[in-house]
């Protein structure tokens, strides 16, 4: 849907390919607590309780907490806060910045569900990162989550389609773009 | 339905000379084509919905969005009115379709899709948010577009009293002392407790005070801020006679130094000639 910001920034497909390798492989998973390094999931996963990421920022391009590493998954939220190391606007991301950190990302992704309740904030960039250019996602659906004070948009669509986003609230996103066109979605 | 607020710093620009943020609740950028944007709470942002230029924004659809309060009272009163839109708009004109969106404030090429409020009975689907701005603008009001002007006063035109054809009611209203102009932009900015010393300094510099009920409805005094400037924020109750005005008033608020921006009033509004006025205390939260 938009590649205004990913014109302005460059992101070499091997670092990409990297964070799906390189990340934790889980499958099928319960997810709580502290977060370190970013986590492949290559199944069904929930959160089972609030997760505070500290994720560092090692790869060139998006750092998620939360990576979607396989097709036809869903993660489930059930109520719970993933949370970021951030408060806007201090220690937010600039354009220029080459590596960043984000929530959850699906990139290259088909038929993927992200389901909430549930919260997902104070990330150095995006809340929810969908697609990359040149690396597209389709049929993403984002149900009843709630995308609060991340410092770029609360969800960016790069190269993604045929996509539904129902029933969430994107709220005081935005408070630290440092010039960058962001928002809510 | 999403539901996009407060999202955006009026800072955020593409350049240091632009007039507009580019910061938004939704935005359609670089090449987005073809989507369909429909019954989203659009609100509180630095802009509603954003719509890059470059002429690959074209061919989507946007409908049924209640897209109102954008940018907030206290953003346009910082940076001024051009700092954002419910709806700004940088495609081509007529390369995008807007349709049955509530919205007050359009910035583009057009055709403007705004202000349209709506009318009793259009908003089936979206009863809380047609019933929310029915109250709001109980009067009928609609904002029609920022106008500068360099020296005028601020107090409303039509102070005065009840004329042939306005018969007068006793009655006894209760509510809270608001910025009437900021009130009818932003409800819910106007009754935060963040917006105080806002208000204060829109009363210094005249722009009118009323009574806004717990149901929305806006009474304005009679004899202008004289007997209200020392309740402003603070809850009243007010007897006295009131009368429906149906002459055009202007609510003008003061945007830096040099311009004011106005709100005017067409479709009438209720001027109170107070009687009796007391604080009572504030109304007790509704458990959710």
């Amino acid at each position: 849907m938009s590649r205004f910001l990913s014109r302005r920034i460059t992101i070499p497909v091997f670092f990409v390919l990297g964070l799906l390798v390189c990340g934790a492989r889980t499958q099928a998973t319960d997810i709580s607590g502290t977060i370190s390094t970013t986590l492949t999931i290559f199944g069904d996963s929930e959160l089972t309780g609030d997760v505070t990421c500290a994720v560092p920022l090692t790869t060139a391009g998006p750092n998620p907490c939360i990576a979607f590493g396989a097709d036809h998954i869903k993660l489930k939220l059930n109520g719970h806060t993933i949370t970021g190391p951030i408060t806007p606007p201090t220690g937010c991301s600039v354009p220029s910045d080459s590596m960043f950190g984000v929530g959850i990302a699906a990139i290259d992704r088909t038929d993927v569900q992200i389901q909430g309740p549930g919260v997902i904030q104070h990330f150095h960039r995006w809340g929810i990162l969908l697609g990359l250019t040149g690396h597209p996602s389709s049929q993403i659906n984002v149900r009843k989550v709630t995308v609060f004070r991340n410092c770029w948009s609360g969800m960016q669509t790069l190269s993604t389609s045929d996509s539904t986003f129902e029933e969430n609230v994107f709220a005081s996103d935005a408070g630290g773009s440092n010039g960058a066109s962001c928002g809510g979605t | 339905m999403n539901t996009f607020y407060g999202n955006g710093a009026a800072t955020s620009k593409s350049s240091p000379s632009a007039p507009n943020s580019n910061n938004f609740g939704l935005g359609l950028l670089g090449v987005s084509q073809d989507n369909l944007i429909e019954n989203n709470k659009i609100g509180g942002n630095i802009n509603g919905v954003y719509l890059g230029g470059g002429g690959n924004v074209t061919g989507n659809i946007i409908r049924r969005n209640v897209i109102l309060g954008n940018p907030p009272a206290e953003a346009v009163r910082e940076f001024g009115v051009p700092i954002g839109a419910d709806i700004q708009d940088f495609s081509p004109a007529g390369t995008n379709t807007f349709e049955d969106n509530r919205c007050l404030t359009y910035s583009g090429a057009g055709p403007s899709p705004c202000p349209n409020v709506g009318k009793p009975g259009e908003d089936a689907g979206q009863e809380a948010v047609a019933a929310f701005i029915r109250n709001r603008l109980a009067t009928e009001a609609r904002v029609f577009h920022a106008v500068y002007h360099p020296n005028s006063p601020f107090l409303p035109k039509a102070a005065g009293f009840a004329v042939p054809g306005e018969t007068p009611n006793s009655v006894t209203v209760t509510g809270k002392v608001v910025d009437a102009a900021c009130y009818m932009l932003h409800v819910a900015a106007a009754m935060s407790v963040s917006h105080m010393e806002c208000s204060a300094a829109c009363l210094a510099r005249g722009v009118p005070l009323a009574i806004a009920t717990d149901d929305g409805v806006l009474y304005f005094p009679a004899d202008g801020n004289q007997r209200l400037k020392s309740l402003l924020n603070a809850r009243v109750r007010a007897s006295g006679s009131v009368v429906e005005k149906h002459d055009p008033m202007e609510l003008k608020m003061p945007v830096g130094d040099k311009n004011q921006m106005v709100v005017r009033i067409e479709g009438g509004y209720k001027q109170i000639t107070i009687q009796t006025l007391e604080k009572i205390p504030a109304a007790k939260r509704r458990p959710a």
